[in-house]
């Protein structure tokens, strides 16, 4: 009793807060929710033409999608690629924008800042099938730059097969996501550090400290919390590929019928198994996949980053 | 005057050469496309032309312009861009500032629905009943209200509030300023380049959107200038695939001329809805060096 | 914390639960409006006995003519690249409004699967044109049995329509739900106008290379390699062969491999069940080995393909049949020295001639008339219309006088300052929606590219008809389907690295490991339905047709 009263005046002291919270997760039952009530579907033996009502009313079949999948031959081959993809992603994609945007920092110059900083993100706007038309320009076997230019400083004898041997599938994917992405992501870190006081700065340089210790004890730092929420939530995405979500696009428009190796992933093994068919329920069936697993990451990095740094989402 | 160290001009050096690196292959790919958009296509499939149009030519800009509603489609874009992005910015701030609050009841339960939310999709069937029942289907606000709280967003703008000392609020709040006016008159001027980025992803993400304009407005007028291109972008494609299985007078003026391909449709395109949205950027960029406020108050 | 989430889900179910009975409620009030509807029209009409069989498509009480009042049908077209999406702005589209009163709200489909979208929220519109998942039309909850409808407001026009069209259609339930357009039957056929698809793969050569080399004869596909050697000693740098995306590789289709059904007296298989693919992989790996062509050309799409091939770089093609005229305009105007020309004869194997064109084809596109129509007695007379001459005509020439008149030959004469017109200006060719092959042939025939002309005559009399055929493929949401789907994956993938293995010895291992992957994803089990459904289909074929 005594407690309940307790909670009712904390209750009432922060109502308006709570007023706000409310309606956002109201709207998120509304948006989210009441749809996620179609992922049903995905242990049901669901056809379209059933309708609405059929995705409740139709035979179950339990766990068959998802063994259909475990079963297909190229199983294996496909969850390794989207493992090795998602991981290099991270492992490369993920620092870059910080590192850039600490650079940025360190630039004196304000003009030459700008110019830069406007310049990196603009990468970000060409989708990927016009990044796809520029990569076979500049890679191709027979007039591409990069294998003229290779071949011109005799690097190499013979022109290099990039768009078709799987080996060069992966470095092709981390390269052009970085550049996609480098500028953009930038950003957000260029937000944190233009939130740090300028006075820690001038009490740094009158305690001597150069700008290396600079960077380490305050930029840093005061950015470590940006840095594990973005973490967190590029390894909640780790499967779509990060924070830019590119997996399906780069594995879609760079990979082909010659690379495939390397280059058929989840997303792009399913779709053709699934929604080309207009199998929707096989296609929610591997979406439910991925966002377990989606899940169980954020919420185990989430738990990993507050024990060891304090901070989490 | 300030003695430059050794170590400063170390660092200004390795600055200097990853900013021009970046510099260069940023922009010069950029560049390569805008050569190539004012390239004739015919000639352009030749290659080798990486420095300067060889056959200089307007006829792909010429394309794209007179093949779209190109005008009603602008002017959708910019509508949808501007009152989304205010609106999903206020909104998604406001209950990001509400859940930045430790001590808030539930809080917990809160933060789980909405990392749940971002994972799991119920699929475009039920989404589209969905809208269709909520009379979103073919009508503007499907461009606005869904996008009215993203949690990607709500996220990040929690993590930047929780930064904010209590002691800034405690004393408005003792002055029986109510949480919306500490929200508007404490949080957001102090959180400018967290505001800042925000709207510029939210912007950019409305301005690029072409999805929801192809599943759930039918209506031509109501189209996004994304979608039109992306639309222009698949035809100029098909049709040179397609060309073929149909007969002559089938064709797309675009296919019967010998001066565009698709390869120079898309980078004319490419800039025709990149240019708008980049422009934007710099007049946003002097809020990011605004937020300093943030930093003296802490201090 | 338990209560809560118990109360959370309690308010989840309840809210899902509103929305839905929101949705319930308004489908069954449609069909109960649906049901009213009906019963009226059927009070409305009067028993008349008439002799129908003595109506032609000439007659004036044809049911199309009953009614030219204006209605408007929303409609669906799943084809991303349909150049027009708004009616009544192409000549042909305000044409037809004249004549039947009928116009269009077009919704254009930029994606395959909103169609199937629209299918399962009972968002149809009025009326369907697709050639993607077509079974799930037929069924009575989705779209209205053409046969019924026809029966009902146009009965003269089930005399009008050729009876092998209908076998072709007809569903399990013994309906027909549409009549797939451009669809030659064995009368069309005989005629020499109707040539088959300009799709059809088709070898095409560079002329001027030929031409230096003094044109040697080229009847075998040894007789081609040779050819190749030669032309590698003049140009070292030159890609000797390259493959259009999506086309059927023309050496396979010289081995007699399609990849279409395989079909042995009254077995019928999956293409990978064809025993010529094996040495059609040797050969194709010989001459990889060689250095004829770079696993690059697997790695191209449409768009790449084109840039290689008009580059000039490139000595020959395997394309579709206007692959000629199509680089050779291009060639032209960038000034490239360079010229295609089809290899008309298709090439014999060991001074065998194995190849072959399986067309099991019922025609392409299909039109629903769905359960959301508002009119189907205009729906069904409008389709009516479409079948006529008279709209055969206005769809696939234009409008006579004005865009074309027939000359002697039975061909397409068109006036000057024609080919100014463009699609968006007239919609010639659009919306044929009941086109006969017939119509179709003249419009081809009469086309100015003269090479796609020939190739496609070439062609010709190596095709094998068999509509009975088309009915062994699996339908959609059978399991038969996705063995299917996943073995096409299996050998789009495995193919590529038979053909690029180090030695032939290895292209033998892994064609043979093909073959048992095929078999663990169930090849026998498809082949079985397959041909199960076959001998079934036939029977109907042979007795409906007695």
């Amino acid at each position: 009793m005594l407690k309940k009263t307790a909670f009712m005046k904390s209750f009432k002291k922060q109502f308006e807060l709570q007023v706000f919270a409310i309606i956002g997760i109201i709207f998120l039952i509304i948006f989210s929710y009441i749809p996620m009530a179609g992922i049903i579907i995905a242990f049901k033996d669901y056809k379209l033409t059933s309708g609405l009502l059929g995705m409740f009313t139709s035979e179950w079949v339990g766990l068959k999608y998802f063994r259909e999948f475990v079963n297909d031959i190229n199983f294996t081959m496909v969850v390794r690629n989207t493992i090795a993809m998602s991981m290099l992603k991270l492992v490369f994609t993920f620092p870059i924008p910080i590192l850039f945007a600490i650079a940025l920092n360190e630039v004196g110059n304000q003009k030459v800042k700008r110019v830069v900083q406007t310049v990196s993100y603009l990468p970000h706007f060409i989708s990927w099938v016009v990044v796809y038309g520029m990569i076979f320009s500049f890679f191709n076997q027979q007039n591409g730059l990069i294998n003229q230019l290779l071949v011109k400083m005799g690097l190499i004898s013979d022109s290099l097969l990039f768009l078709a041997e799987a080996e060069y599938f992966l470095p092709l994917v981390i390269l052009s996501d970085i550049w996609k992405g480098m500028g953009w992501w930038a950003i957000i870190f260029l937000a944190a550090i233009s939130s740090v006081d300028p006075c820690l700065y001038e009490a740094a340089i009158v305690d001597g400290a150069g700008r290396i210790r600079r960077i380490w004890n305050i930029t840093l730092p005061s950015i470590k919390g940006t840095i594990i929420i973005v973490l967190i939530l590029s390894l909640g995405n780790l499967l779509g590929g990060g924070l830019g979500g590119s997996n399906f696009d780069q594995a879609y428009l760079i990979g082909n019928k010659a690379n495939f190796r390397a280059s058929e992933i989840l997303q792009t093994y399913t779709l053709r198994m699934g929604l080309a068919q207009g199998r929707f329920a096989y296609a929610a069936a591997i979406g439910l996949l991925q966002s377990v697993i989606s899940v169980i990451l954020i919420y185990s990095s989430n738990f990993f980053a507050r024990k060891i740094t304090g901070e989490g989402l | 005057m300030k003695i430059r160290s050794k170590e400063d001009v170390f660092i200004e050096l390795i600055v200097s050469i990853i900013l021009l690196v970046v510099f260069i292959i940023t922009v010069y790919p950029f560049f390569y496309a805008l050569i190539i958009s004012f390239n004739n296509g015919i000639d352009a499939i030749r290659g080798g032309i990486f420095l300067w149009p060889r056959d200089f030519t307007t006829e792909n800009y010429k394309a794209v312009f007179s093949s779209l509603r190109l005008l009603s489609a602008f002017f959708v874009s910019v509508l949808r861009t501007v009152i989304g992005t205010v609106t999903s910015v206020i909104f998604t701030g406001i209950v990001s500032y509400s859940l930045s609050h430790k001590e808030l009841l539930f809080r917990k339960t809160y933060m789980n629905l909405i990392i749940f939310a971002m994972f799991f999709s119920g699929g475009l069937i039920p989404t589209f009943i969905l809208f269709k029942n909520l009379h979103l289907l073919n009508s503007f606000w499907v461009y606005i209200i869904p996008y009215q709280f993203s949690v990607f967003n709500a996220i990040i703008m929690i993590s930047f509030f929780r930064e904010i000392p209590d002691a800034i609020k405690e004393s408005v709040r003792i002055d029986g300023a109510n949480e919306l006016t500490i929200f508007f008159r404490i949080i957001v001027p102090i959180s400018t380049p967290v505001f800042a980025t925000i709207a510029l992803f939210n912007g950019v993400f409305h301005w690029n959107s072409w999805f929801d304009s192809a599943f759930f407005v039918t209506d031509n007028k109501l189209k996004t200038l994304s979608f039109m291109l992306m639309d222009l972008i698949k035809q100029a494609d098909m049709t040179r695939v397609m060309a073929a299985t149909v007969s002559d007078y089938q064709r797309l003026d675009m296919q019967g001329s010998t001066t565009y391909t698709a390869e120079t449709i898309r980078m004319a395109t490419m800039m025709v809805v990149t240019i708008p949205i980049i422009c934007i950027y710099p007049f946003l960029q002097k809020y990011f060096i605004k937020g300093i406020m943030l930093g003296s108050v802490k201090g | 914390m338990i209560k809560r989430t118990r109360i959370l889900s309690l308010a989840l179910s309840l809210i899902f639960l509103l929305v839905l009975a929101g949705c319930g409620q308004s489908s069954t009030e449609l069909e109960d409006k649906e049901a009213s509807e009906q019963d009226e029209a059927n009070q409305g009409e009067t028993v008349n006995e008439v002799d129908y069989s003595s109506i032609t498509w000439d007659s004036p009480d044809i049911s199309w003519k009953q009614d030219t009042s204006p209605v408007t049908f929303t409609a669906y077209i799943d084809y991303g690249w349909w150049q027009i999406d708004t009616w009544g702005v192409c000549q042909v589209t305000q044409e037809i409004t004249k004549r039947t009163g009928v116009s269009m709200d077009i919704v254009k489909g930029t994606d395959r699967t909103y169609l199937q979208v629209l299918l399962a929220s009972g968002e149809l519109p009025e009326l369907v044109y697709t050639d993607y998942l077509v079974q799930r039309f037929w069924e009575p909850k989705v779209s209205y049995p053409w046969n019924e409808l026809i029966e009902e407001y146009a009965p003269e026009y089930m005399h009008l329509i050729d009876p092998i069209e209908i076998v072709n259609n007809t569903a399990q339930d013994g309906n027909f739900y549409t009549l797939k357009s451009h669809y030659a039957n064995n009368q069309d056929w005989k005629d020499e106008r109707v040539v088959p698809s300009p799709g059809s793969s088709s070898f095409h050569i560079r002329e001027d290379i030929m031409n230096e080399i003094g044109n040697p004869d080229i009847e075998t596909i040894d007789d081609l390699l040779d050819v190749y050697e030669q032309v590698r000693q003049k140009y070292p740098d030159m890609l000797m062969y390259v493959k259009r995306p999506g086309s059927w590789d023309s050496f396979a289709l010289w081995y007699g491999c399609e990849k279409n059904l395989y079909v042995d007296s009254d077995t019928v298989s999956h293409y990978i069940s064809n025993p010529g693919w094996f040495e059609y992989f040797k050969l194709a790996n010989n001459m990889y080995r060689k250095g004829y062509f770079t696993k690059e050309i697997f790695a191209y799409a449409g768009d790449q393909y084109n840039q290689v091939v008009s580059s000039g770089n490139v000595f020959s093609v395997t394309g579709n049949a206007p692959t000629s005229d199509q680089f050779n305009e291009i060639f032209e105007g960038g000034n490239t020295d360079a010229k295609l020309t089809p290899l008309l004869n298709p090439l014999k194997v060991n001074g065998e001639m194995k190849y072959v064109q399986l067309n099991m084809g019922t025609g392409w596109s299909s039109t629903f008339i769905t359960k959301n129509n508002k009119n189907p007695d205009r729906a069904i007379r409008y389709i009516e219309f479409l079948n006529s001459p008279e709209g055969q005509k206005l769809t696939n020439f234009g409008i006579e006088g004005e865009h074309f008149t027939l000359n002697k030959e039975g061909l397409l004469s068109r006036p000057d300052g024609f080919e100014k017109l463009t699609i968006n200006d007239t919609g010639i060719g659009l919306w044929c929606w009941r086109s006969s092959g017939m119509y179709e042939g003249i419009s081809i025939s009469s086309d100015s590219r003269k090479d796609m002309i020939e190739t496609l005559k070439a062609i010709k009399p190596y095709v094998v008809r068999n509509p009975a055929l088309s009915f062994s493929k699996p339908a959609a949401d059978t399991d038969e389907l996705t063995i299917m789907v996943q073995i096409d994956e299996l050998f789009s993938t495995r193919e590529i690295e038979i053909i690029t293995a180090s030695s032939e010895a290895e292209a033998i291992e892994k064609y043979n490991q093909m073959m048992e992957d095929a078999k663990a994803i169930g090849l026998e089990q498809l082949n079985n339905y397959m041909t199960e459904k076959y001998a079934i289909s036939k029977v109907r074929y042979e007795t409906l047709l007695d």
